[in-house]
């Protein structure tokens, strides 16, 4: 791919392009998938620069993904007997084992920190003012939900889950990182109570 | 007589073509085990980013290792300065917005470099591994290795690892079609013994932080009978263990099943319904996580992993309740 198209799409996160160029550009990204993924870096740094949430196709990357495998045929099982005994080799590859129980301290604190949060009446879907538009989930930092209840039991989940397997990467690290990263999407609803 | 020819000149081909695949398996398998081995036995220090969906976090992470336990401090570097600090039996977290310092006992992690040779045969019967080459990450040289599933039941791994240390410095969570679904990297990494233990102190003043403590282990570890069972599974996840805890999340005490093939791991929640806290039914997801609630015999069922959303639901729609 050529610097100049790089250049446009640069260019076009600063809104120097002109109509004409703009369209040309779109056409092009629908086209060619090596751009798309250029254009979510993009997307990703001048996220990261200006701070702040947007409303870009990549919100939905994850959900797109998952999407997709979930409309894979289904394929065939085997059937497994899970009363088969515990196996002790099993163990969880590796693994930096830092801890899920300190997720599970996270969440604590959550609950703590954000008293609107904990046995909050679930947000109905259909009575959202623009401010609570702007701190719908985003894919990854939050499970994709409007529910409260349901969150905070999964989030509890996700913790104990990752206790028992801290997979074969920095899985630990991950965990903690996606619990943290939780209450700062959520910071400006608590800005509006 | 040029059949054996042919059949010899087929077999040299075979061979040929198929010794640098073995080959590549078994360096990549050797090198995951010592990858295993080097982030828990290795002194390192640095700033790893964690990138997912549109989101990416800045965390400071500081290893050491002492006679064989691990001591770990982690603090995020964006936003509300959270602080882990965790050793082998303790567990403190610091937590400034809501000014308090939070204590647990931390559960105990077998300090093992696991038997990766014992379960490679079974492995490899899931996953493909390959050393995918080289390349410069986080300043230094490193080998790639490339972890495959071989069916929609698991995502895949990309590794980047420090040849000289074997080090873990770039992670990445694919899916089927080789994209990054989650991805972690060391932006910048100290590898070295002479980490001085101060380095693993808090550095946020907790004055006049309330201090909270759990002061017992919160789950039973006595096997119990249990009525739940989960009937069917994607080929190669076994059943890694099956207990009830108590979550800080949930009143009741909550059944769990974990099932794993060795390196994707998923877990079934068993809970009974309350109706003051009622639980959403069918996916969720959170970064690379799924999960997937049903109802069932007046409890909720739910299925939670780093595996692909397939996974999740085939596991829950085969639990079953015996009454």
């Amino acid at each position: 791919m050529s610097d100049k198209i790089n250049e446009q799409i640069s260019a076009m996160f600063d809104d120097e392009l002109n109509a004409e160029e703009y369209e040309l550009l779109i056409r092009r990204l629908k086209q060619d998938e090596q751009l798309q993924s250029n254009w979510q870096r993009y997307q990703l740094i001048s996220d990261v620069l200006k701070k702040e949430k947007i409303t870009s196709p990549g919100q939905n990357f994850v959900g797109a993904v998952s999407q997709q495998i979930n409309n894979e045929s289904a394929i065939e099982l085997a059937d497994t007997p899970s009363q088969s005994k515990p196996i002790s080799w099993l163990k969880p590859l590796t693994g930096v084992a830092i801890a899920a129980s300190v997720a599970a301290m996270a969440i604590v604190g959550i609950q703590n920190i954000n008293p609107g949060y904990a046995p909050a009446d679930p947000v109905p879907a259909l009575a959202q003012s623009p401010v609570q538009q702007s701190i719908q989930p985003v894919a990854g930092t939050r499970w994709d939900l409007q529910q409260p209840e349901t969150e905070m039991r999964l989030n509890g989940y996700l913790v104990n889950h990752s206790e028992y397997t801290s997979g074969i990467s920095l899985q630990g690290m991950v965990n903690y990182a996606r619990i943290a990263g939780y209450d700062s999407v959520r910071q400006p609803a608590e800005d509006n109570q | 007589m040029p059949s054996i020819y042919k059949t010899l000149v087929c077999c040299v081909l075979f061979i040929s073509t198929s010794l640098p695949v073995v080959a590549s398996e078994k360096q990549a398998l050797e090198l995951l085990q010592k990858m295993s081995a080097a982030i828990k036995q290795l002194n390192y220090e640095g700033v790893f980013v964690f990138i997912h969906g549109n989101q990416m976090e800045t965390m400071y992470i500081v290893h050491k290792n002492v006679d064989n336990e691990e001591h770990e401090r982690l603090l995020s570097l964006v936003g509300t300065p959270r602080e882990i600090i965790r050793s082998n039996d303790r567990l403190i977290c610091i937590l400034p917005d809501s000014q308090s310092v939070v204590v647990d006992k931390s559960r105990p992690k077998k300090y093992l470099p696991v038997g990766l040779q014992r379960v490679t045969s079974e492995l490899k019967r899931y996953y493909s591994f390959s050393v995918a080459g080289q390349e410069r990450m986080t300043g230094r040289e490193s080998d790639i290795i490339y972890i495959k599933p071989k069916d929609p039941y698991r995502y895949g791994y990309r590794l980047w690892l420090d040849q000289q240390t074997h080090m873990l410095l770039k992670s990445d969570l694919v899916n089927e079609k080789d994209e990054a679904v989650e991805q972690i990297m060391f932006t910048q990494i100290t590898i070295d013994d002479s980490i001085q233990p101060e380095r693993l102190q808090p550095t946020i003043s907790t004055k006049g932080y309330t201090w909270m403590k759990q002061d017992k282990a919160l789950e039973s570890t006595e096997p119990h009978i249990s009525r739940w069972s989960v009937n069917k599974l994607p080929a190669g996840y076994m059943q890694g263990m099956h207990n009830k805890h108590n979550l800080p999340t949930s009143r009741m005490p909550v059944e769990h099943l974990m099932f794993t093939d060795g390196i994707s791991s998923v877990s079934v929640y068993i809970e009974e319904m309350n109706d003051k806290k009622p639980m959403m039914k069918g996916f969720s997801s959170i970064g690379a996580v799924n999960a997937y609630t049903t109802i069932m015999s007046n409890h909720y069922v739910t299925v939670v992993g780093e595996v692909p959303k397939t996974a999740v639901k085939v596991i829950a729609d085969s639990v079953s309740f015996r009454d």
